[in-house]
This record gives structure tokens, sequence and C-alpha cells, in this order.
């Protein structure tokens, strides 16, 4: 976790390596201006943005500075509505059937893409490309999950984000663990460390895991070895009973269970709150929601000299677990009223100024800023590191499906609360997996 | 308004006196003025509720081909399939399973609220003034609470670490529910979710029932107690059959009403109810809105709109009835 | 029971029979003596069940004082293991950072605005429809009585479907008239038929007394009907009120922006969401604001509900 400068070249270099695999693609698009998908006539009207709540928590200000710079460039005005991840691709499918309302630029989760993708639901910015800084150097996985099949670019990419360990140093030093564990089995000897000396707090939580949060879970199940599903032939079928499936989730139900207080049927989405609240060892979340646990108004600011990282260890020392590579693309509705002012929008939102000030808080979309991200804090370099090694979603349109359904946290809730044991819940959560993914229509 | 002539029937429960006195009775032909009176609520009708319900069974009726591209496009690929969809959806144990438990969540909750209703109704007629109009107020106060507020206190109350309740319950000798996760289970969630359904049904129930054996006369039941009945006598042989209109058409709608109980399961369940805790409503909402299988969603609301007309029979023909007294 | 459906308290009562009255009942005089005994009895019997009935209001009424002393409590005092029965540091923080919040005031408007409108269009829509009903004959009248009456039998929910896509179809979706249009299904029937009671229960030969003295049959209406029924109107407009402040589901389907939902769907942002995810406090203040104007409608026009209950409940 002592990465120094070099450490930060090596990640950048590795994962320009990897990106440039795509850059091919890009190389294509014309250098010549193509302004007619992007457009600059703006006076008198004003864009809808949909962007989720965790950049109005995370980093307002640099939707404010990219608004601000749009504004001057084409005289248009943004009304930026900040929507929550909790069922919203219904409010999407809602808003996209119907003729009304639909928003000039939408945010969407990158697992999210795909569905959209396939229904046509967004506007083709293939021709437009070029326009969009550092189009040539955006992070692979979520350049895959803006682009069609058929190679047209139909989301830009936003923002990533990795999960880290996210601990109470103080509380970890008062137990008598020194250091962060390298492996999984001395996370679990460490955690029993911090659970003992804890004992006198019945709501004391040595690892809050909430029982729906499948990000984790399944990082587990990677980290084995297992994944959550796998074609062939065309047809999708479950693999979460495989043994090595199996291994990733018991070692996740230790978690849930045996560290966890109070989460067994709740989501990941309040665990800053319950972390500011003070009975926490420690919990697994992004880079950024070390600030959402320190926050003046919403977290305890007490935490934050208390707070450090690290990634999540994996079965050997060395290697970690893999970390779901989350992140979020934006696009431009095909019905959208200002179409072309929202790609300009998104233009002004995902050029380097823009990024280079997100990079603060969050993984930034091109691999070219990935030093300025590492830079910035300690935590960043722990997610940075976390980014090396990620684990991704089927990427198939139905996969929405899945997660619209909450297959996948029903079956964990089941296991935390011990409703069902882990080889029955798995084979029920495959059965619906399955079906799900290879459904038509 | 009514006069009251002991021994005998009170004009306001006898159809042919009404008939006869034609107080009420008495219309006029009045050429296109009613018509022109009724005209803007017909079209309401027409056009708010006639609209969708024909839309519903035209979308029951039709299936949605290749995933969201029919509903962006609109419409797109929606070709007619007959009954298909009602085979489909028939056919899925699922349906069933969620039919059955709407159907004893249905059942619970009437049952309750109408014991309840019709004990507090009852201690009402029998406590002082005092205690009756502080157990009124209270009542209409829950009455005005909306659903989704109501059931958020009730989240509230039954949080499993900070909660009231599982402290409450906690001091008992012998309970042990610290830190009790009340929705880990969904029978033991349903049946928080059935507090707060009851919990809001009983002050209208009571309320109405109160009022309804405030209308007995009161010469019948001093007759009965004379003739040495006893308090619960009186109730069965005096009171019930009394009640007994208004009885049917509460317990009806009562029905109709914990039948599509929305609200309080999604907002028990922040709005992502489990598989389990999934009644009808529930169901045809997230499938229907939730994932976007609108003409799915549809042939559910049909199916849970017919299967209320079995229970509302009784109903219409007492409105049938009314329809045609007044 | 939900709200959203209560579309009308017990409309009518319509006995087809009478139960059987003791002819000799009426006969007998009244017998004092061995009462005096039995009033004390009596007043035990009274004390025990007043106390039923506070332990009763007690239970009842607790979670309405839980959602109130929660909405003044500090957050460190909320989340504490054992629950404070009183706020022992009592603050209006929370209601402060609910009200601080242009969302929530802009749906707490949204909510006014479309609750007044549906009940103004129903009331006068209804009393005119409840006017034709009660007064007139016609042709289609029990026609018209039936569709009235079925309508309310009609889950509102299994209609959201169709509902949000027909809105759509005419460009009203994500727009408070659409909402308003919707909110009349339900609103308007209920408001129909307790009017037609009202206006049923006052004597037509007011109405000839007013016409012999020269009135139009339409100023009968406006000058001697619309009067009387008042009580009516008020208890109509109350419980629309109720069905239209308290509907979630249509709301939460038509309005998509921000500015245009309603404070139900507010309140379930707020309890879904990761900032406010854990404050209870804020929750507890933002669901009793959205319950307040309610509450206060409910206190000031009591004695009209339960006229309005009471008619429902006898008259036919």
């Amino acid at each position: 976790m002592k990465r120094t400068v070099t450490g930060a070249i090596v990640l950048a270099a590795t994962l320009a390596m990897v990106a440039g695999c795509t850059s091919d693609k890009s190389s294509k698009a014309s250098n010549a201006k193509d302004t007619t998908v992007l457009s600059t006539d703006g006076a008198g009207k004003t864009i809808k943005v949909w962007l989720q709540s965790d950049a109005q928590k995370g980093w307002p200000d640099v939707v404010a500075q990219a608004s601000q710079r749009f504004e001057q460039a084409t005289g248009a005005k943004v009304d930026v509505q900040w929507q929550q991840w909790s069922n919203y691709t219904t409010k999407l499918d809602s808003t996209f059937a119907g003729s009304s309302g639909v928003p000039d630029v939408v945010e969407l989760g990158n697992t999210q893409t795909a569905s959209y993708i396939a229904a046509g639901a967004f506007l083709d910015l293939t021709s437009a490309k070029g326009q969009f800084e550092n189009s040539g150097s955006w992070l692979q996985g979520l350049a895959e999950s803006g682009t069609s099949p058929a190679g047209k670019l139909m989301a830009v990419p936003y923002y990533a984000g990795s999960r880290v360990v996210i601990y109470r140093k103080d509380l970890w030093t008062k137990a008598g663990v020194t250091s962060p564990p390298t492996t999984l089995d001395e996370l679990f000897a460490d955690l029993d460390k911090v659970k003992a000396a804890n004992a006198a707090d019945p709501r004391f939580s040595a690892f809050y895991m909430a029982g729906k949060n499948w990000y984790a879970a399944m990082s587990f199940v990677y980290g084995a070895g297992g994944k959550i599903a796998e074609q062939n032939n065309g047809q999708w079928s479950g693999a979460l009973e495989s043994s090595q499936a199996q291994q990733g989730l018991d070692r996740w139900k230790q978690l849930a269970t045996k560290y966890s207080v109070g989460g067994a049927t709740k989501d990941e989405s309040d665990q800053d709150a319950v972390m500011a609240l003070g009975h926490t060892g420690a919990i697994l979340g992004n880079g950024w929601e070390l600030g959402a646990v320190t926050d003046k108004k919403t977290g305890n600011p007490a935490l934050a000299a208390k707070l450090d990282t690290f990634p999540m260890p994996g079965t050997a020392t060395g290697q970690y677990t893999p970390s779901f590579l989350g992140g979020s693309d934006l696009a431009v509705p095909a019905k959208a009223p200002n179409a072309g002012l929202g790609a300009q929008w998104v233009k002004y939102f995902t050029d380097t100024t823009s990024q280079t000030a997100l990079a603060k808080f969050a993984i930034p979309n091109t691999t070219s800023l990935l030093g300025v991200y590492s830079g910035q804090a300690q935590a960043n370099k722990s997610t940075g590191e976390a980014a090396k090694n990620t684990w991704f979603v089927p990427n198939t349109p139905n996969w929405a499906n899945v997660e619209s359904g909450n297959i996948l946290q029903n079956m964990l809730t089941s296991i935390a609360t011990g409703k069902a044991g882990t080889a029955d819940a798995a084979k029920a959560a495959d059965a619906e997996i399955a079906k799900t993914l290879n459904a038509t229509g | 308004m009514t006069a009251t002539v002991p021994g005998a029937p009170t004009p306001a429960l006898d159809p042919a006196a009404r008939g006869r006195r034609g107080r009420r009775g008495r219309r006029v032909r009045g050429g296109p003025l009613p018509y022109l009176l009724i005209l803007p609520a017909v079209l309401v009708l027409l056009v708010v509720v006639a609209q969708p319900l024909f839309k519903i069974v035209q979308l029951s009726l039709h299936k949605q081909e290749a995933g969201k591209y029919a509903l962006f496009h609109s419409g797109a690929g929606t070709p007619f399939v007959g009954l298909a969809n009602f085979r489909t959806v028939l056919g899925d144990s699922t349906f069933w399973t969620v039919l059955g438990r709407t159907a004893a969540f249905t059942a619970i909750n009437v049952v309750l609220s109408m014991l309840i209703g019709i004990g507090i109704a009852v201690l009402l007629n029998r406590v002082s003034t005092w205690a009756r109009l502080t157990l009124i107020a209270v009542l209409l106060f829950v009455w005005a609470i909306p659903t989704t507020v109501s059931t958020q206190v009730f989240y509230w109350l039954f949080n499993n670490q900070f909660g009231a309740v599982n402290y409450l319950l906690d001091r008992l000798p012998g309970v042990h529910l610290q830190g009790h996760d009340w929705f880990a289970d969904p029978h033991q969630g349903l049946a928080v979710i059935a507090a707060v359904v009851i919990w809001g049904a009983v002050p209208l129930l009571a309320i109405s029932l109160h009022a309804g054996i405030g209308q007995i006369p009161k010469e019948i039941l001093e007759s009965a107690r004379c003739d040495g009945a006893g308090a619960w006598q009186a109730f069965r042989h005096v009171t019930l059959p009394f009640l007994a209109p208004l009885l049917v058409i509460l317990t009806t709608l009562s029905v109709i009403w914990d039948f599509g109980v929305f609200n309080q399961i999604w907002f028990m369940r922040t709005g992502h109810p489990e598989p389990g805790y999934q009644t009808i409503g529930i169901y045809m909402y997230s499938t229907g809105v939730g994932s976007s299988h609108y003409n799915t969603g549809a042939t559910i609301g049909v199916l849970m709109m017919l299967g209320l007309l079995g229970v509302m029979i009784s109903y219409i023909r007492q409105l049938l009835r009314i329809g045609d007294a007044a | 029971m939900p709200h959203e459906q209560q579309a009308n308290p017990p409309m009518s009562v319509t006995t087809d029979r009478v139960p059987a009255v003791p002819a000799t009942s009426s006969a007998q005089p009244p017998q004092p003596s061995p009462r005096t005994r039995s009033r004390s009895r009596r007043s035990y019997a009274t004390a025990g069940w007043n106390t039923l009935a506070l332990l009763l209001a007690a239970l009842f009424g607790f979670p309405i004082y839980w959602m109130v002393i929660t909405s003044f409590k500090t957050s460190a005092d909320i989340n504490r293991l054992v629950p404070q029965f009183w706020p022992r540091h009592p603050t209006l923080a929370s209601f402060r950072e609910v009200l601080a919040d242009p969302i929530f005031r802009q749906d707490l408007a949204n909510t006014f605005v479309i609750t007044l409108a549906a009940v103004a269009v129903s009331v006068v829509i209804g009393f005119f429809a409840a006017l034709a009903i009660a007064r007139f004959r016609f042709a289609g009248r029990r026609v018209f009585v039936f569709a009235v009456l079925i309508v309310q039998m009609i889950p509102l929910l299994a209609l959201t479907i169709p509902m949000s896509l027909l809105l759509d179809s005419y460009q009203l979706k994500n727009s408070l008239t659409g909402v308003v249009l919707a909110y009349l299904m339900f609103t308007m029937p209920y408001t129909v038929w307790t009017l037609r009671t009202f206006i049923a229960n006052i004597p037509v030969e007011l109405d000839e007394a007013a016409m012999v003295d020269g009135c139009s049959r339409f100023q009968t209406f406006y000058r001697i009907v619309l009067p009387l029924v008042a009580p009516g109107l008020i208890a109509t407009s109350v419980y629309g009120w109720i069905l239209a402040w308290n509907e979630f589901v249509l709301a939460n389907t038509l309005l998509l922006d921000n500015s245009k939902q309603t404070a139900m769907i507010y309140l379930l942002i707020f309890q879904s969401s990761p900032t406010h995810g854990a404050d209870y406090g804020g929750l507890m203040a933002a669901a009793g604001l959205t319950a307040l104007p309610v509450v206060v409608l409910f206190v000031l026009f009591q004695s009209r509900i339960s006229a309005g209950l009471t008619a429902g409940a006898v008259k036919g």
C-alpha cells in the first residue's frame, strides 16, 4: 500500500496497454469536425440532465463547473435532476416508452447500458466520437459498456469506481492489529480480534456487510475462480452452483453473519451512515465513501483522521480479491427534445478539465488521468490498486433484468439470514438467472 | 329527521314506507337539464375510467416482442395474441403462490379489522362520554394519517437495532427480541404490515359501526334486557341483525381495499418487496411497471379485477337494489 | 384500508328485513328499584370499560406519538439501544433540515395543487350529477347510477399501467394536470353518491315552494339546495382530500421530474436514499409534515365528518 509514483505509472501503463486494444476503433473516427450530432444552438433553451446522487454527494462542483462552461458556449441553461439508483430502470423505461418528460442526458450504470442500447433508446454518437476528449484512451471496461455490439458509440464513459476495505484504524490498532491483512485468512483472524475487543457493544460490527450487497458477494465468487453465469451455444446458465462459486459465497457469508450485525436484510446504500454511527470496524466501499462517512451534514467528521483503506486481500499474499469495476456512462436519449445540446453537455462533462477535477474523487474515464487520480489521496492508491483486478457482469442485454429482479440480492439475503443454505440458495438463483438471461421479449 | 314510533319499524328502514311517503321518491322529468348536469361526470367517466379499462383489456390481448424495443418505438412489434398472455400468467406457479398469499393476507386483515372494529364500536357504547370522545378523537387522528406515513412510522418502530417495539417486547420475561429483524422472515414481515393495515382500517370501521349501533332504537335493547337477555345475547339477537346490512357493506369494502394493499408493503420494503412479500397488487406493479412488461402486467391487472368481481357479487346486488330504490 | 381505495364510507343500509320487535315491550312500565344495586355494579363495569377504552386509545395513538417525538429528537438520541420515550434534548434540527430542502417544499406544494384541483373539480361535477340523480327522472338514470357505483369497486392499482400509457398519449404524462385527471377517477364517483344522499334528504317541497316564488329550477338549486347540502359538501371535500393527498402509485408512475413529484414520492426517496437512509429524525419530520395538512383538515371539520359518516351509515 506504500505505492510510490512508480506504482502509479505502472498502473497507468497497465491500463493503457489494455485500453490500447480498443484504440484502433477510435483512430477510425475522423478528425474532421462533424457538427451534426453536437449542437451549440441553445439560446433560450434549457436541457434536462439526469445524474445520480453520487455526484450530488461527491463532486457537485465538478457538475456545476461543466454546466457553467456549457452555458457559456451554447447559451442554454442546465437543469440537473438528481436521481436515485433505487428503481431507476423502471423510471427510465417509463420515460423512454413515452414521449413527454424525456431528459436530454441520462447517467446509467455500466451494467445497465446493454439493454437500453439493444433497444435503441440512445442517440448514435459514433460520428461525433472524435469530439469527445480522450476518446482514444477511455477505460476499456467503461468504453465497452457504452458501445453497441455493432461497434457504435451509444454512451460516453463518465467515471469508474472500485471497492476497497474502509476501516477504523484506531479500533483495529486498539484490538492489536497494526498492519492491514494481506490474505483473506489474515483478514478473518484480524476481524476476530477486533470483534473480541468490542464484545461489550452488542451493536458492534467488526465488518458491516449488508445482506443485499451483491457487488461484494460476487467479488468473492470471482476471487474463488467462479462466476455468475456462462454462455454455451447461445444459452445462458447460472454458474453459482459450482464448487468455486460456493466457496466464494461461503467466505462472504462469514463476513455477513459472523462479523456483521443488523444488516442482513438491507442493502449497502446506507452503510456509510451506519459506519458514521461509530459502531462499525470496517466496510467494503467505493473510495469516495470515505467522504460520505465523514460528511459534515450526514456523516461523522470526527472519524476523518481515524479511517484508512486497503484493497480486499485474496487467498494468497500479493493477490487481491477482484473488485467490481463499477462505473457510469452518459447517454443522450433518442427521444430527447434537445439531443444535440445534450451531447454537447456530455462533451463538457467528460473532457479533460472536468475529468481532472473529478479525479480527486473517483476514477476518471481515461487512462491518461489515472496518475492524477492516484496522486490525490491515500485512499485512491488503494482503489487504484483494486481497479487492476476487476470483474464484470455477463455482458448481455437481459442482465439489467437480473439486477432489477433482485435475483442476487434475494439469494444473498436468504443466505445472510440463514433462511437457506448456500447450496440451495445458489441453485434457486441459478435457475432464475438462466430464465431471465434467456428470456426473449 | 325520522320519526320514531315505539314498536313500529322506523320509516327510514322500511322501503315500502319510503316509496309511499314519496319525500325522496318524487322526481320530475326535467327535459334536457338532467342530461346537462350529468354531462361533465359522464365525460370524466368515459375518459378517465372507460378508456383505461378498454386499454387494459387491449394490452392484455397483445404481446410485447423483443424486450424494450417495442416500448421505446411506440409499440412496434406488439401483435395480437388472444388469450396467450392469460395462459402464460395462469400457468406460472408464481402467480398462484402470490394469489394464495394475497387471499390469506386479505382474509386475516379483514377478519381482524372487522372483529376489532365491532369490539370497539360496542365498547364506545358502554363507556362514559369523556372516554368515548377521547377514543374517537384518537381514532380520527389515526384515520387522517396517510398510509405511506404510517408505514414509515411502523418501519421505524420495528427497526431491528433501535426500534421501540423490540425494546418494549424484550422487557417481557422470557422474550428475547434484541436486534430481532422482523423482515428477515416474510411471514413475520407480513404480520407487521398487516398490523399497519389493520391499524389504519379499524377507525373507519369502528366509527361507522358505532354510528350504526347508535341508530338501534333504545326501546328494543331495553326490552330485550328486561326480557332477561344478557349482554352477549342482546348483542347476538338484536344488535347484530340490525347491523347486518352495514356489516355486509363494510366487509365487502374491506375485502376490496385489503385485496389491493400496495403502499404499506411497498414502503415497508423501501420500494423492493422481496418475493415472499408480494401480493397480487405488488406483483402486478413489479411485473408491469417495474420490469416494464406492460402487457403481462395488464393481464395480471385484468385477472385481479375479475377475481374481485366474484367477491363483489353480493355488493353489486346490494348496489342494484339501492340504485333501483334511489 | 388504504385511503386511496377508501372510495366511500358505508353508503347506505338497505334493510330488506326489519328485526322482530316484541309486541309487548313498550307496554311495560319502567322498573326503578333493582337499579340501585345494578348501578354500582354498572359503574364498576363502566370504569373497567373506560380503562379499556383508554388502553386502546394509547395503543392506537402510540405510533403517532412516536412519530412526533422522534422528529424532535437529536440524532444521538434516536440511535440509542434504549429508546427515549420523551425527547431529552428536543430540537428542531430535523424540521429545519427537511424544510430547507427546496425539493421537499416543491413536492409539498405540488401535492397541495393536485389535491385542491382534484377535490374542487370533483365537487363541482359531483354536485351537478348528484342533483340530476336525486331530483330528476330521466332515461338512462339507472345506468348512470349503476356506473357511478360500479366504478368505485375497480381497484385503481390495476389501472395504473393503462392510465400512464393513455395520459402519455395525450402528452399529459409528467404533468400535474394529468395526475389530477387520473385522480378524478376515484374522487368523483364517491362525491356524486354522497351528495346524492344529502340532496335526497332535502324535501322536494322546499324546491317547489321556491319555484312558486318565481325561482327557476336552476336558481332553486343554487339558492335552496346548495346551502343545505353544505355539510355534505364539506364531508365529501375532506374525504376527497384524504384520498388524493395520500395517493402514491399513480403519482409515482406519472411524475418524472423532481420538481413535479408529490410529497409521498419524496418520502419514499428519502427513506431509500443513501444520504438520508439512516436519518430517522428527518424521515419522521418529513412524514409528520406530510400528514399535517390532512390532520388539520380533520380537526377543523371533525364534526362534519362524523355527521357524514352517520348519514352514510344509516340513510338509504
